[in-house]
């Protein structure tokens, strides 16, 4: 095989994997740059670094880009290529041509998105929820012209890349399980990995028609989204009778799955890990599973919750309070299974398990917030100021991070056959996770004060002397933190040429994918399949002869 | 051949035809929430003030037409008469689409345009998007004439796409 079949067009999943993990690594310099800029525009004491309408286009661009580009990219798509075929005993995916092709599908995505900053009048400006009528009419927002356009190409690529993923993954998780490997065999992290999947090819299709119907307004002069008496630029629109909040439930059909689509697989990470490390199984398979169930269903009928500013019927928005708080059901039970299964546990702490241990803990922190965001009266206060900022960053941003990086030390070994070092690894971890969560619960104290989340210069405000105090201890922990990425970024090249030589089976780890060669040949497996005989957490099993028994060991 | 290796080799021709299937309906769900999505718009622009229906192009009628003959052609290569059936499938496909673009023109040479009324643009938006569908179908049964056992699951697709032109036509007529 010549280096570009192997290395550039590959279809071998793992490499496919890792090219979704270098490219989310890339386009995080982007997003945390963009990160940056937004910071040093808040703390700025006197006047402008940006203008106004360039702050909106980094705001927009920076929650584009992170939310698909970085944790869609490296967390679902990258892990999930390289675990889903490992973890089931396969030797690919059940498509790898269509794998291959999703992903030469999302680096024009990548390209597109990182091109709109050199469209005229700059990149999107509407917001990553791209609300018309913003988004719809050109000259509303410099951004809103070929930066718009440019965002809704790439944004329709990304789409139908994800799509091509999903459907790989679900097909490879229900069809090509190894022999004796059951459904309720799976580690958690792949039934994560199999909810989210399907959580995207459901929710996602509503974002491409409200994408469709915003490229009709935007290019053909409907009016699927604007209303009458719009005035832009000294002249009245001649739409007329359109709905810009029709968009939003649209928007929020989608956005509300995605981000279970996002922190579930995190969350699956830190079952596994933990299971790992404690050196047992975590506590309640079967509740965890159908509590994942349950959740990824609720997600789907309670996307409103995010437009209770927008004047609905209280009685409708009493509903999506009511179906809201209710996931805290069984997200509860997700929270207090992975608490016991540390209750009395022996741990090692490794780098991924204080990661997963991270990760545990912002999901509570953030999961406290979602109570104040879901019930509508206190939403309406909390819904535009920085309160709002802070929750969704402990949620999608601090947990699915620290998801990404417990499952990138945990799974480097079998990646490269090489360990991370570790010394750079604690020194990343006690950077990062009381750093992130510090800046976000900062953040949830000014929005208790009142800041408003999109306003671009805070100083304006009388009222809101007292919370700018916050704002340059946020921008300074946040480029110590953005600065802490770099040790990573360096120990996961470095490492992957360089690292400590690590066996096949470096954790002691009971789970299917630690029986591969690391880094596992092309087809996985060698002469045969695997086959399985048991579940991923026999640890310490009374009167067994061994400390662990792999899923390949024969029933006695 | 052995039989055992005979055996393994039908194993996985199962195995492989069970995960065809799967995609194929993961798609056709993905297809029903992108109408759902479609519909459900198509409800709340339908209260707006402007709101009324435009003349469908006849044309509907008879593309409706081909689009269900090409149904039963595909289902009579489906139960093994292969050969002609699935080549008068494609040629009835591509009816649809020429004679789908012919209706636009017949509206477009009335003066109604996507702009020119919102159930214009529904109208030009659903026919549009289920075209697509209907050449992505196209292209599925150009393969399933090289791969015989590609011929069930192009008809689970073609079939369902069709039910999605009534859908379409419906909506269109009646809401």
């Amino acid at each position: 095989m010549g280096f570009v079949r192997k290395y550039i067009f590959s279809t071998d999943h793992k490499v496919i994997g890792i090219q979704y993990i270098v490219t989310a690594i890339i386009m995080a310099f982007a997003g945390g740059g963009l990160a940056g800029l937004i910071r040093l525009q808040l703390s700025n004491p006197d006047g402008a670094i940006v203008s106004p309408e360039t702050y909106l286009s980094l705001v927009t661009m920076h929650g584009t880009i992170m939310v698909f580009f970085v944790v869609s990219l490296g967390l679902v798509s990258g892990l999930g290529n390289f675990l889903i075929p490992l973890h089931v005993g396969a030797r690919d995916m059940a498509y790898p041509l269509l794998n291959m092709l999703s992903y030469w599908t999302v680096v024009p995505a990548c390209i597109l998105m990182l091109l709109s900053f050199l469209a005229e009048g700059g990149a999107a400006a509407a917001g990553w929820t791209m609300y018309p009528p913003l988004s719809a009419v050109a000259d509303s927002v410099p951004g809103s012209g070929m930066g718009t356009t440019l965002w809704l190409l790439s944004m329709a690529l990304f789409i139908v890349s994800f799509t091509m993923g999903s459907l790989n993954f679900v097909a490879t998780i229900l069809n090509m399980r190894a022999p004796g490997l059951s459904m309720m065999r799976l580690p958690i992290v792949l039934w994560t990995y199999f909810i989210s999947s399907i959580l995207g090819l459901l929710s996602f299709p509503a974002l491409t028609a409200a994408a469709i119907m915003l490229l009709f307004d935007r290019h053909l002069g409907t009016s699927f989204f604007l209303p009458a008496g719009m005035v832009f630029a000294d002249h009245v629109l001649p739409n007329q009778g359109g709905t810009p909040l029709l968009f939003q439930h649209l928007f929020w059909f989608l956005g509300h799955p995605e981000v279970y689509v996002l922190v579930l697989p995190a969350i699956g990470v830190a079952f596994d890990v933990v299971a790992t490390f404690t050196r047992r199984p975590p506590l309640g398979y079967r509740t965890t599973v159908y509590s994942l169930l349950l959740i990824a269903f609720l997600s789907m009928i309670v996307w409103a919750h995010h437009m209770f500013v927008t004047g609905m019927d209280p009685r409708v928005g009493k509903y999506f309070s009511v179906a809201t708080v209710l996931i805290t059901a069984p997200f509860g039970v997700l929270g207090v299974n992975l608490l016991l299964s540390l209750w009395k546990a022996r741990m090692r702490f490794t780098v991924p398990m204080m990661f997963a241990l991270g990760l545990i803990s912002a999901i509570g922190a953030g999961g406290l917030g979602g109570l104040y965001l879901g019930t509508q009266t206190s939403d309406v206060y909390f819904h535009e100021t920085y309160f709002v900022v802070g929750h969704f960053h402990l949620m999608i941003g601090t947990v699915t991070l620290l998801g990404t990086f417990a499952a990138l030390y945990y799974w480097f070994p079998k990646m490269f056959g090489r360990h991370m070092s570790t010394a750079l690894g604690k020194i990343h971890f006690w950077v990062t996770y009381p750093g992130m969560v510090a800046i976000f619960i900062m953040m949830h104290y000014q929005g208790l004060g009142g800041m408003l989340r999109r306003s671009y210069d805070p100083s304006v405000y009388d009222y809101n002397t007292p919370n700018l105090v916050l704002r340059l201890p946020i921008t300074v922990i946040a480029f110590v933190v953005l600065a802490a990425q770099l040790v990573f970024v360096w120990n996961f090249f470095k490492s992957s040429i360089w690292g400590e030589k690590a066996p096949a089976n470096p954790w002691d780890s009971a789970s299917i994918e630690w029986q591969a060669a690391s880094p596992p040949p092309h087809g996985n497996w060698g002469e045969a399949i695997p086959a399985v005989h048991r579940w991923p957490y026999d640890y310490r099993l009374p009167g067994a002869s061994e400390e662990y028994l792999p899923q390949t060991t024969e029933r006695a | 051949m052995s039989d055992a290796t005979l055996q393994s080799d039908l194993a996985q021709q199962e195995r492989a035809r069970r995960t065809n299937e799967v995609t194929v309906l993961a798609v056709l769900a993905v297809v029903t929430m992108l109408f759902a999505a479609f519909t459900a718009s198509y409800l709340i622009r339908r209260t707006g003030t402007d709101w009324g229906h435009i003349q469908l192009p006849s044309l509907v009628w008879v593309t409706t037409v081909v689009l269900a003959l090409s149904s039963g052609t595909l289902e009579l290569a489906r139960k093994g008469r292969r050969g002609g059936w699935l080549g008068m499938t494609l040629a009835l496909g591509l009816t649809f689409v020429v004679l789908q673009v012919l209706a636009w023109q017949s509206l477009a040479a009335d003066g109604v345009f996507a702009a020119s009324h919102p159930h214009s643009a529904f109208y030009y938006m659903l026919t549009g998007v289920h075209a697509v569908h209907v050449i992505g179908g196209i292209g599925a049964l150009l393969v399933a004439t090289k791969r015989p056992t590609f011929v069930g699951l192009c008809a689970l697709y073609w079939h369902f796409v069709g039910l999605v032109w009534v859908w379409v036509l419906l909506v269109l007529k009646f809401l």
